[in-house]
């Protein structure tokens, strides 16, 4: 061994001691073993409720991988405090005097706290091992075979890995930075990087490929698998058979030396102490002589003095106020200090947090409404707050306890405290001044917000600033619970004297505890620190009721805070109290009589504002635990369950009265049922289902009858809210929106729907057709029964900046009012979403072509295909039983699609027509896919008949790829293009198992001309039904000029999860050369069961925002635990 | 007003016993503590300046209960710690200006005449501008004097204030102290004797927390009069004279060793006697032969004058 590699391993062993002797050490640790069992503990609850074996070491990857992220907040403490012990305690000019190595220095640091890491980390697949031994309960059904290659692999490489390349990074950000906050910026940065990689390359971009690379943790790559793996694998393979998994091992391996070799390199013994940033040399330069002149003057000391001696000290006596005015001033000045330093640390962030801010909130402004870009008023964007998405909410959470750390620990990180304690300023001073400067500094960042989101307007084009509303919600609504947490946050700091297990503590009491204490039953918003009932914002009602709830809640934990804030006060540390028990000696001392007046104030504040909120959520309203759902369902089927089955009478007409007290938040609904008995025999007794949600009075039988039995409290909910038809006939429109672009739009689709649909399926069924904007921030929409509720985000699409040049609002009205013919038909079955919204979406194709054309038809379907670039398995059911939105809204869909150009848009209609004719009356039995199936297999030619059965019965991809194609002009001037191409065609089950079918199918082979300016394809030289066998063959067809692109099913009619290696591009014969498309991307990466997308081209997902429902409408009342439900209600039921 | 310290004992929960029964009185005028690294100087200087509690004992200054009423006592306080820091991206003077408010200085004006005053005082004022994170050690020294000294205490503490100063800035600093002591009590700990000797009229040492001697210097010295016996020697004579006679400190000078030993009569054998300064009175008393202590630690006093503590 030689002596550089013995100072290393004794720097490591030293480190590694160290750390380990650390109390703060195992305290963070014992706090992270909290997340760590509560994590694995809702897993194994899981791993019972979705049937996924909890020892399935897909399941034990992703588990381990969400640890080791959770775990970075415990590993920036140790990595920061390895990179910057020495600086902070002064011990650097001795470690760096000392015969080492720059490598074998910082190497040593690294690998001791590396070593730490990985060792603390063995825990995470103890504690998912040991947990089932608590469970005695769960049986092998639950857990499946142990296998030690599961945890092994899960440990090192997974673990490791990450904890090898987090640690790097953090290691070296605090090392370059000098202090510790380094390291959490890393651990900041690396959670950043899986959002990042999630939310914009694998979501928006659609590039899977690329972010299963990019994200450091491998957690895209165990997404994917978890999507593309059939049941049986996710149960039993293991993860290391992935190739992208071990190609993101290594390149995050060789990105994490990559950075050590970078710090190695930009680290300098001795610190940077003389080192001049870049920003203060040119100031440096302008002060040159006097700097000089002053440096010199500050060397030379006393010294200049004691020559001429000696000038009497002459300190002036001036007058000092201590009262009340000069405590004012003092705390005016702490707050004024504290706020100085935290704007010097912090200042440098002040742009680049603007530039993300603006840029998330225009991505989402672009990408909320299914890529359709939003309108950018500014309630939209502000929207965030309302419920906050991880990433701000992470920034907003940690933003106060941060800086309460470096508050409270400002002077003695400055190891000036001797100086200032020594000062006389009053405990209570301090404390306030200190709290001041954080709430400023607090008001400050929701300042930069309100600029961001000023920005993000501007930019966007829009100046209708609303700025009411940004005071209303920045600087009110969202300020105090900050300004709490701040208060939160500084006691916690005081009261548990170590900053980095102080910061720990208080997320742990902020999000920890509440994600703890429902798995031990605690639930009760006033249980929940910092729990309140949420509010919303919509231009159409305001605030609505929620403001007074928000404010009493936290008026409730503010007060409880301040308790916290009082025992805090007790203990504040001044000077060199060290030990626990004089600290309590000195808190004791502290506790006077104008202490216990002030808990007896907050204590009271506490009962009084907990009870006034306790009587709203339990006695005014009803008060239900989450548990409570199964265990009163479990009940009602016990008492009740027998009566499954017994002959009952029909429900055959309704009449309501309803009336709606919005200011009371109140309904009285009065009704009449009609029922008829369409049995055989007499019915004597009648259940009537009821609703515990609400207060039901006297039940009528119209003749007369005895209740036999009350059980009000497991009754269930049977009122269905449709309004009666109005009279009159004529078509009326109400609105309430303020864009009149959309609702021209929106009008446009609903007239020429009404049209075309009219005339494709049969009149109108209803009188009226309304389409109704209601108070919600979302974008989804129902149809109903001659009328279409929307939310408020679908008025503000913005069609015309949409980069993919479709016509969402017009297409998803369409779609709406396909919905009043397609949609009472079905049966509650499987394949009833076959019946609804594929077909609704089928019919909104026909509209869409009519008004735009078939070339702006044809970007709404490449728009729909993009969710194919989702990574998805395979395995699956048939559309027949499509009951997923999938299959729902985008593979039924484009299978009626494809069928209408097989066999011909009439063909398909007169299906459709017979469909409803036959199903026309709202009475069982009512109509299934299989009954639409039997209708499409009717119309289409023996020739096809394979076809509705591929598409539909069997769950079957095609495999289709032209692998060249070559042109030669004939001497008559025409050109002859051969394409050889190879095809497959391939069933997948349930589970799984391919079976390869024999093909001989028509598919459809073109051949296009050069792309004009402004097309995105030439104009079609060819394009027809050819036959097409499995595996390779040549296909040659002849075309009246050049051709520039051919391939094999161009406009993608058959379901192919690789859409784009269909067509290539056709080299000029003159020009030889052999070039790649430069459509086709050369490097790609391959995963089953998926495709990838060209570059630069975007896409969306179909997000269930906008996914229309028919089946249940929902009030649009938002009903709260305090304030608002519904209360007074009857129905009356007659027979 | 007198500052009385009774019976102040206090243990560290690390078991180390810092200060053992101390009890001083201390009048106007410039009070010297001198002791070695560790013997509990600064613990007992930490506790006068309220920012520790003793375990038992009690402090009064004046009519103000030190340990009771803190505050009343840091209105008249001026305290430099043995080692501190400063904020490094703040410029003196404005940091000077954030203690003057702290300290109670609240008229704006009557603040920055002040500041300017101490600036000057220490001579910071050229470089008043300039972010503290760049001040040598003795600048920063200089400027924890004129925190001390702002809002004019009268109650002094001065932890090792010369230990990173310069032989001239020493001077300067410890003239500023003297004049300071004609109206304020001012409590001076050091482990240099020198200190003590040029300035202050009473002194005590102190040593693994106990008080081993209070006298005044002068008095001190004239005491061990003809007592002080002077040999130079080679080094290797040395364990023989240590077993001989009581020997007290040990210097090198060119080359070779001059022992001091303490005896009543001449010991003979090539002692010569020398006249006595503070320095005979440390190590005398360290070694056992003044105030009381048992003389079995002579042997392992003699590396006579130490070196002051690197900054922790």
């Amino acid at each position: 061994m030689n002596v550089t590699t013995m100072k290393w391993l004794e720097i490591v062993r030293f480190e590694l001691i160290y750390q380990f002797r650390r109390r703060s050490t195992w305290f963070i640790f014992a706090l992270f073993l909290f997340p760590l069992i509560g994590v694995t503990n809702d897993d194994l609850i899981d791993a019972r409720n979705r049937e996924i074996l909890f020892h399935a070491p897909l399941f034990i990857a992703k588990s381990s991988v969400l640890m080791s992220v959770i775990a970075l907040l415990v590993l920036a403490g140790v990595a920061g405090d390895a990179a910057t012990r020495d600086v902070r305690t002064r011990m650097e000019p001795l470690m760096h005097a000392a015969p080492i190595g720059r490598a074998a220095y910082i190497g040593g640091r690294f690998f001791g706290a590396f070593a730490m890491a990985a060792i603390l980390l063995v825990v995470v697949p103890l504690v998912h091992m040991l947990l089932p031994l608590f469970h005695p309960d769960l049986g092998a059904e639950t857990l499946g075979p142990f296998r030690t290659a599961a945890y092994l692999q899960a440990y090192f490489l997974l673990i490791v890995p990450n904890a090898f390349a987090a640690t790097a990074l953090m290691f070296a950000l605090a090392t370059l930075v000098r202090h510790t906050l380094g390291s959490y910026v890393g651990a900041a940065l690396v959670f950043a990087g899986v959002q990042f990689n999630i939310d914009f390359v694998a979501e928006t971009l659609g590039r899977w490929d690329l972010a299963e690379l990019l994200d450091s943790t491998g957690l895209i790559a165990l997404e994917v698998m978890a999507r593309t793996w059939s049941p049986v694998e996710l149960n039993e393979r293991l993860i290391g058979s992935e190739g992208a998994l071990l190609w993101n091992r290594l390149l995050w391996l060789a990105i994490a030396f990559a950075v050590l070799v970078l710090t190695y390199r930009r680290f300098h013994f001795g610190g940077n102490a003389d080192a001049v940033r870049w920003w203060q040399r040119g100031r440096l330069r302008v002060a040159g002589p006097a700097g000089r002149r002053a440096a010199g003057a500050g060397a030379g000391g006393f010294e200049g003095a004691v020559t001429q001696r000696s000038a009497p000290v002459a300190v002036p006596r001036v007058p000092r106020e201590l009262g009340t005015a000069g405590r004012v001033r003092q705390t005016l000045a702490i707050a004024r200090d504290s706020l100085r330093e935290m704007a010097t640390v912090w200042s440098w962030l002040v742009v680049p947090f603007l530039l993300l801010r603006v840029a998330a909130i225009l991505g989402e402004l672009n990408t909320m409404g299914a890529g359709t870009p939003v309108l950018p008023t500014t309630g939209r964007v502000l929207g965030p707050f309302e419920d906050t998405p991880p990433p701000i909410e992470i920034l907003m959470l940690m933003l106060p306890v941060l800086l309460a750390g470096e508050v409270v620990w400002r002077e003695r990180d400055a190891n000036m405290q001797a100086l200032a304690d020594a000062a006389p300023v009053p405990d209570g001073v301090r404390f306030v001044g200190k709290l001041l400067g954080l709430w400023l500094m607090i008001v400050a960042f929701h300042g930069l917000l309100m600029l961001a989101g000023v920005v993000s307007q501007v930019v966007s084009g829009w100046y209708d600033f609303d700025f009411a509303l940004y005071f209303q919600i920045l600087f009110g609504l969202e300020l105090v619970d900050p300004l709490v947490s701040g208060l939160l946050a500084l006691s916690v700091h005081v009261l548990v004297n170590q900053k980095h297990v102080g910061h720990l503590v208080v997320l742990l009491l902020i999000v920890g505890l509440n994600g703890f204490a429902p798995l031990l039953g605690i639930e009760h918003p006033l249980l929940l620190y910092g729990s309140e009932p949420g509010w919303r914002h919509s231009p159409i009602s305001g605030f609505g009721p929620f403001v007074g709830p928000v404010l009493w809640f936290e008026l409730y934990w503010a007060a409880w805070t301040l308790l916290l804030a009082l025992v805090a006060r007790l203990f504040w540390v001044r000077g060199v109290e060290r030990g626990m028990g004089e600290r309590v000696r000195i808190a004791r001392r502290r506790f006077t009589g104008q202490t216990v007046g002030a808990f007896t104030a907050v204590l009271g504040l506490i009962l009084l504002v907990g009870g006034f909120i306790f009587y709203n959520t339990n006695i005014l309203n009803a008060y239900h635990r989450t548990t409570e759902g199964p265990e009163r369902q479990a009940e009602y089927e016990r008492s009740y369950g027998r009566y499954e089955g017994t002959a009952q009478p029909e429900l055959t007409a309704t009449e309501l009265n309803v009336e709606i007290y919005p200011d009371r938040r109140e309904a009285d609904v009065r009704g009449v049922h009609h029922l008829v008995n369409r049995t055989a025999r007499p019915i004597d007794t009648i259940h009537v289902a009821v609703s515990s949600q609400v207060e039901t009075g006297g039940i009528e039988l119209g003749r007369p009858a005895r209740a036999a039995l009350v059980d009000d409290d497991l009754g269930h909910r049977i009122y269905v809210l449709e309004e009666p038809l109005q009279p009159g006939d004529s078509l009326r429109l109400s609105w309430q929106v303020r864009h009149d672009l959309n609702v021209q739009r929106m009008i446009r689709g609903m007239e020429a729907s009404l049209e075309q649909f009219t005339e494709r399926f049969g009149p109108y069924p209803y009188k009226v057709l309304r389409m109704v904007e209601y108070p919600a921030a979302g974008g989804s929409l129902h149809a109903e029964s001659s009328a279409i509720w929307y939310q408020e985000l679908f008025s503000l699409f913005d069609p015309a900046r949409d980069p993919r040049r479709i016509d969402l609002p017009f297409a998803v009205t369409a779609h709406e009012v396909a919905h009043q013919w397609w949609g009472s038909q079905g049966a509650r079955v499987e394949g009833l979403a076959l019946l609804s919204e594929s077909l609704a979406w089928y019919s909104a194709m026909g509209v869409i072509e009519q008004e735009y054309g078939t070339e702006h038809l044809g970007r709404f379907l490449g728009f729909m295909r993009r969710s194919y670039l989702t990574p998805r398995s395979r395995a699956d059911v048939p559309l027949l039983r499509a009951a997923d939105s999938f299959l729902a809204y985008r593979k039924g869909p484009f299978a009626m699609y494809a069928l209408r150009e097989y066999v011909g848009e009439e063909r398909v209609d007169v299906a459709l027509r017979r469909l409803r004719a036959r199903y026309a009356v709202p009475e069982p039995p009512f109509a299934t896919s299989l009954d639409l199936y039997r209708e499409l297999q009717e119309v289409t030619p023996d020739s096809l008949q394979y076809l509705p059965g591929d598409l539909f019965e069997r769950n079957t991809f095609w495999e289709l790829e032209t692998r060249q194609a070559t042109a030669l002009q004939t001497p008559g001037g025409e050109w002859q293009v051969s394409l050889d191409v190879v095809a497959r065609k391939v069933v997948v089950d349930t589970v799984g198992a391919e079976t390869d079918v024999p093909m001989d199918d028509l598919v459809e082979i073109g051949v296009f001309a050069p792309a004009e300016a402004g097309e995105g394809r030439g104009k079609p030289l060819h394009l027809a039904m050819h036959r097409v066998r499995t595996g390779p063959q040549t296909i040659t067809v002849t075309v009246p000029q050049r051709p520039a692109r051919a391939g094999i099913d161009p406009r993608h009619l058959l379901i192919d999860v690789e859409p784009d290696d269909n067509l290539v591009d056709v080299p000029d014969p003159s020009s030889r050369s052999n070039h790649e498309a430069p459509g086709d991307l050369p490097l790609r990466v391959r995963l089953p069961g998926y495709a990838v997308s060209r570059p630069g081209s975007t896409s969306q997902s179909w997000s269930s925002s906008l996914s229309c429902r028919r089946q249940k409408t929902s009030l649009p009342t938002h009903v709260t635990a305090t304030t608002s439900s519904m209360r007074r209600s009857s129905s009356r039921a007659s027979r | 007003m007198e500052l009385h310290i009774r019976n102040v004992s206090k243990t560290y929960s690390s078991g180390v016993q810092a200060l053992k029964d101390v009890t001083l009185t201390i009048p106007v005028g410039m009070y010297g503590l001198l002791g070695p690294n560790g013997s509990g100087k600064s613990t007992l200087m930490r506790t006068i300046a309220t920012l520790q509690e003793p375990d038992e004992g009690s402090i009064r200054l004046g009519e103000l209960d030190v340990l009771r009423q803190k505050d009343e006592v840091r209105q008249t306080l001026g305290y430099l710690p043995q080692e501190f820091g400063l904020y490094p991206k703040v410029s003196a003077e404005s940091l000077l200006d954030h203690f003057a408010v702290l300290k109670g200085i609240a008229e704006r004006r009557a603040r920055k005449e002040v500041v300017e005053a101490l600036l000057r005082q220490t001579n910071l004022w050229e470089v008043r501008k300039q972010k503290l994170g760049g001040y040598s050690g003795g600048m920063r020294q200089r400027f924890g004097v004129a925190v001390a000294l702002l809002g004019n205490p009268t109650l002094m503490i001065v932890d090792e204030p010369t230990a990173g100063l310069d032989p001239a800035e020493r001077v300067r600093f410890l003239n500023l102290l003297s004049e300071l002591g004609e109206n304020s009590v001012v409590l001076l700990s050091t482990h240099i004797v020198e200190d003590v000797s040029e300035l202050c009229t009473r002194m005590a040492i102190i040593d693994r927390g106990e008080i081993l001697l209070e006298a005044e210097p002068l008095r001190a010295v004239d005491e061990l009069k003809g007592r002080i016996w002077r040999r130079v020697i080679d080094r290797s004579a040395l364990p023989e004279v240590e077993r001989e006679h009581a020997v007290i400190s040990t210097k090198l000078l060119a080359g070779r060793t001059v022992v001091h030993v303490h005896a009543d009569a001449s010991p003979g054998g090539g002692f010569e006697p020398v006249e006595p300064d503070l320095e005979d009175v440390y190590f005398t008393t360290m070694a056992g032969h003044h105030g009381g202590r048992p003389s079995t630690r002579i042997g392992s006093l003699r590396a006579g004058r130490e070196q002051p503590e690197p900054t922790a």
